[in-house]
């Protein structure tokens, strides 16, 4: 009864809520060129995302959407120009998993509580990628060999305590390891640490999947694992490291749309009603599909909920891991 | 001796020593001897070294060496042209201070403006000037080049 | 198959779409601060819209272009449009100063021309096998080639030994701004989130470059002979001068555009260093080395034609592979995963018609290049007509309004005003300004690389010879260190002789 009543006090809230959203009239527009704030380098994924969807959302308010890659201190720069910008609307930008890290890790005080998260763009599942003719064919065995022995191998993906090391730290600690039983190499992203992998330079990456997608194809790498709940569509005949490991580690990046701190509502409801359009077309899919990724679709509530609870989950790991500040 | 070379040399050495005594303080790698601050201290110490030659090199050197460079000394001295120099450092620092405050159009129109007039372009002409070169940067970075300018004062009237 | 290609090369849209984004690249290129990567990043969108082999056209001619218009604003304004075109644009402005602006642009851009088909040449046919070098590049060998290139300061510059290494160390300590890679320590960034990412090129370019040449040149008689002398001088003149060289400075242009495509295939700042390594190259196998520097054409053509060979060497990984060179084929490997093409040795084997398609537009665009670039010089030859006094001011706002641009923030303008001053005050006093610029450019590579490699190798430094290529790589560049320090020694012996 008591929990019934609850779930039904729940509703109401969430109805409440709804509706307080269908009060603010969604119905602002911008009048002239919007900034779009990307906090990574051109050519990569998030820019790429950013980039479509910034055309789309040109297309549908008739102003240009102008992208602009803020890159530098391992995305503290672009969030940074994200959060602080005037929360009028004409900046928005790609908030990535980065803002729910980077404050662990001590390199600002950030966190998703200074944007306004308006809609998740793209999940990034990370990875376990192996050379062809790596000794290793599946990851129970690479975690077995690191975990005699401790140190040899070499991993890489991103810089010190960035998404990609995480992935891999948290896997190894999550498995009984020390976290650093494969030693992380440094890399300026997940292009050049494909070419040390491809050169013999580390052992392992752990990029997201979709990044190594096309040279696994190629049979270049060999996938061993996708950190995620499924397979992917693209590649089905790589395991899940939920299928695969005790633990049942996952991890995965994210991009959203976001605002400055403090944008009004109906301007975040406008936004995120866009985007809900955007990601209905068939254009929308047809660039997720050549990018191995699939569609989401996750307005601004769901969003800042998946948020919190990924900021304590990244917390934990990045204690458990040892890199807190 | 050659009194140039003495000061570049001099202000080399000192900066060096200000980025290695900065570097020296800069955390190092886990297990290892040296991180962040190897290379700006690879830098200051190869500063201070070519200061230190070039100051040297300023000493021994007789003035029957000192080969005349290309830039012609006629212009050493005039006091107008150091003041222009001085006008186009006010300017940046005009521009870089109020961009974002007063927005492109306003700084960009002044900037231009006093340093026609500075530089003794007609002043009517210098008016033509500012305004159509503000508003052909406009069109060609904004307009064309989807490059997003502050509008600043002018942001009721933005488009 | 052929004539199957070559009507998709010259198919009426495909032509349309690179006569226009040469026309755009040019453009785009001539404006100070505009980027290549820019340029194309800004095409995205309209790619979207097209077939694959007009995108890529696209992206290929509106790269192509827009690297030799770099070179536009660098002699007219000295302001280069791309760190590979600082290698020369000392000769480059000079010229202009002394009235052959049209001679050094007609010898960039037929250059340009030669070097990008060399470069799609040697792609079409030897592809494949250049990627598996390039693939087998880790942070050692980038280290050594970094390394290399960071040597050609001391071969180009026009200095004295002390004062091109004080030059070169300047720009070292600018390129130690910014979050390292190995610790993740905020050096020298005083607090300010954008200069965490360290001080960008583009605007320690305008500012060392340009800005100075401000500073000084309102300093002068604001009447301007030189520059009108270089708006009259006639460009059937130009043209003949150009083809004097060109044919005098063969061996140059065909070595350069060789070894351009090849270091451009080679990942790491490939495309950066190639110019400079051929560039200190010629210089070195030149009859008159002493005017390297010095407004020489032979300087020019060696960077010219390696600077645009390397924008095609650096596909070569991405076609092969699917991993970038740089950011422009980055950008364009998105744009063919999006038409449902992924890169990758399987591309050549399924999709042959595509990949020399390519090839042909890319082949087409650099020689669509030469009557646009034509035109373009033309055009702008007009900008030395206009009076100093006018022009100086305009120089400046699209100096800063292009510093601003790279990525809108206010800092870049403090970069430019800070490196013009120091730039300045560097030329008064005999220091040369290109080995600074090199320091930046490759001075974070070389750290990165370093680094890293020493992470892996746990600080064993024996570590840097042991594979091949960087074996190979470590000694050439260690040789070519002594032979600089035996050099000197000699140098220096023999000056005192002389002083004695």
């Amino acid at each position: 009864m008591k929990t019934k009543l609850l779930s039904a006090a729940a509703a109401l809230c969430v109805a409440i809520v709804m509706s307080v959203q269908a009060f603010a009239a969604c119905d602002w527009k911008p009048e002239r060129a919007v900034t779009f704030i990307v906090p990574w380098g051109a050519g990569g994924g998030t820019d790429a995302n950013s980039r479509m969807m910034a055309s789309m959302l040109s297309e549908k308010f008739g102003v240009p959407f102008n992208v602009v890659n803020r890159t530098g201190g391992n995305g503290v720069t672009g969030h940074s120009a994200i959060a602080t910008a005037k929360p009028d609307g004409y900046t928005i930008g790609a908030a990535t998993v980065e803002i729910n890290t980077m404050h662990w890790v001590g390199l600002t005080d950030l966190t998703y509580e200074n944007i306004s998260p308006i809609a998740l763009i793209d999940i990034v599942p990370a990875g376990v990628t192996v050379k062809k003719g790596s000794p290793f064919t599946s990851v129970t065995e690479l975690i077995a060999y690191a975990g005699e022995n401790p140190g040899e191998l070499t991993g890489s993906g991103t810089s010190q305590g960035g998404i990609w090391h995480l992935a891999l730290a948290g896997m190894l600690q999550s498995e009984g390891l020390a976290p650093d039983a494969i030693r992380w190499i440094p890399s300026k992203g997940a292009g050049p640490a494909m070419q040390e992998l491809m050169a013999g330079g580390v052992d392992v990456v752990t990029v997201a999947l979709s990044e190594s997608k096309s040279l696994i194809e190629q049979g270049e790498l060999v996938g061993l694992a996708y950190m995620h709940n499924e397979r992917m569509a693209a590649l089905p005949d790589v395991p899940t490291t939920k299928e695969e490991l005790a633990s049942g580690w996952t991890l995965a990046a994210w991009i959203t749309l976001s605002g400055p701190e403090g944008m009004p509502e109906d301007i975040v409801c406008s936004y995120e009603a866009a985007v809900k359009e955007i990601v209905g077309t068939q254009q929308w899919a047809d660039f997720k599909v050549s990018r191995g990724a699939t569609v989401v679709d996750m307005g601004s509530a769901e969003l800042i909920e998946m948020m919190k609870q990924s900021d304590s989950d990244l917390g934990a790991t990045i204690k458990a891991i040892g890199l807190a500040k | 001796m050659h009194k140039e070379d003495l000061y570049t040399g001099l202000i080399l050495f000192c900066l060096g020593s200000w980025i290695a005594w900065q570097a020296s303080d800069f955390p190092a790698l886990a297990g290892m001897p040296y991180g962040a601050g190897l290379f700006p201290m690879i830098a200051a110490v190869g500063m201070g070294v070519c200061g230190a030659l070039i100051f040297i090199g300023g000493l021994v050197t007789t003035t029957a060496d000192d080969q005349p460079t290309d830039t012609p000394p006629a212009r050493r001295g005039s006091r107008r042209g150091l003041l222009n120099s001085l006008a186009c450092v006010a300017a940046v620092i005009f521009y870089a201070v109020f961009l974002d405050r007063l927005g492109f159009h306003t700084v960009s129109f002044v900037v231009l403006f006093v340093l026609f007039c500075i530089l003794r372009v007609r002043w009517w002409l210098s008016l033509l000037l500012a305004v159509s070169v503000t508003a052909a940067v406009h069109y060609i970075f904004y307009s064309l080049l989807h490059v997003p300018l502050p509008w600043g004062l002018f942001e009721p009237i933005a488009w | 198959m052929f004539s199957e290609i070559l009507m998709q090369v010259i198919a009426l849209d495909n032509l349309m779409i690179i006569l226009g984004c040469t026309l755009y690249g040019t453009f785009v290129g001539a404006i100070p601060g505009l980027t290549a990567t820019m340029a194309v990043a800004l095409l995205v969108p309209f790619t979207f819209y097209l077939d694959p082999v007009p995108a890529i056209s696209a992206i290929v001619a509106t790269t192509t272009t827009a690297i030799f218009a770099g070179d536009i604003s660098g002699t007219l304004l000295r302001i280069p449009g791309t760190p590979a075109s600082a290698a020369y644009i000392d000769d480059a402005y000079r010229l202009s100063k002394v009235g052959r602006a049209k001679t050094s642009l007609l010898v960039s851009v037929t250059t340009a021309a030669i070097g990008g088909v060399v470069g799609v040449i040697i792609l079409s046919l030897l592809a494949p096998q250049l990627a598996r070098i390039a693939i087998s590049f880790s942070s050692f060998e980038s280290f050594w080639l970094a390394c290399l290139g960071l040597t050609c300061a001391v071969l180009t510059g026009h200095g004295t030994v002390p004062k091109s290494l004080a030059s070169l160390f300047i720009g070292l300590a600018i390129a130690s701004v910014g979050i390292d890679i190995a610790v993740g320590h905020p050096r020298f960034t005083f607090g300010l989130p954008e200069l965490l990412d360290g001080i960008s090129f583009i605007p320690a370019m305008i500012g060392i470059f340009a800005f100075s040449e401000v500073l000084r040149s309102v300093q002068s008689t604001l009447n301007g002979q030189a520059a009108a002398a270089s708006a009259k001088e006639k460009l059937g003149q130009a043209a003949a001068r150009a083809g004097r060289a060109l044919g005098t400075y063969r061996t140059t242009i065909a070595r350069s555009s060789i070894m351009g495509t090849l270091i451009g295939a080679l990942p790491g700042a490939g495309a950066d260093i190639a110019a400079w390594i051929s560039y200190a190259v010629a210089r070195r196998f030149s009859k008159e080395p002493e005017k390297f520097g010095n407004g020489h054409l032979e300087g020019i053509a060696a960077g010219g034609s390696a600077n645009n060979a390397a924008i095609a060497g650096a596909w070569t990984p991405s076609l092969v592979f699917g991993i970038p060179g740089d950011s422009v084929t980055a950008i364009a490997i998105g744009v063919l995963m999006l038409k449902g093409l992924s890169p990758g040795p399987r591309i050549f084997i399924d999709q042959p018609e595509l990949i020399h398609t390519l090839f042909g537009s890319f082949f087409l665009a650099n020689i669509i290049m030469l009557p646009m670039g034509l035109l373009a010089i033309m055009m702008s030859s007009y900008i030395l007509r206009i009076p100093r006094a006018i022009m100086t001011p305009i120089i400046l706002l699209f100096s800063l309004v292009g510093a601003y641009a790279i990525n809108g923030t206010a800092v870049a303008i403090w970069i430019v005003l800070g490196l013009g001053i120091t730039g300045y005050f560097m030329e008064e006093n005999g220091i040369p300004l290109a080995p600074a610029i090199l320091g930046i450019v490759l001075g974070k590579i070389i750290e990165d690389n370093f680094m890293v490699s020493m992470i892996k190798a746990q600080g064993n430094i024996s570590a840097f010879f042991e594979r091949e290529y960087s074996m190979i790589l470590g000694v050439a560049t260690v040789l070519l260190w002594c032979y600089l320090i035996v050099r000197t020694g000699v140098e220096l012996m023999s000056k005192r002789h002389r002083n004695l």
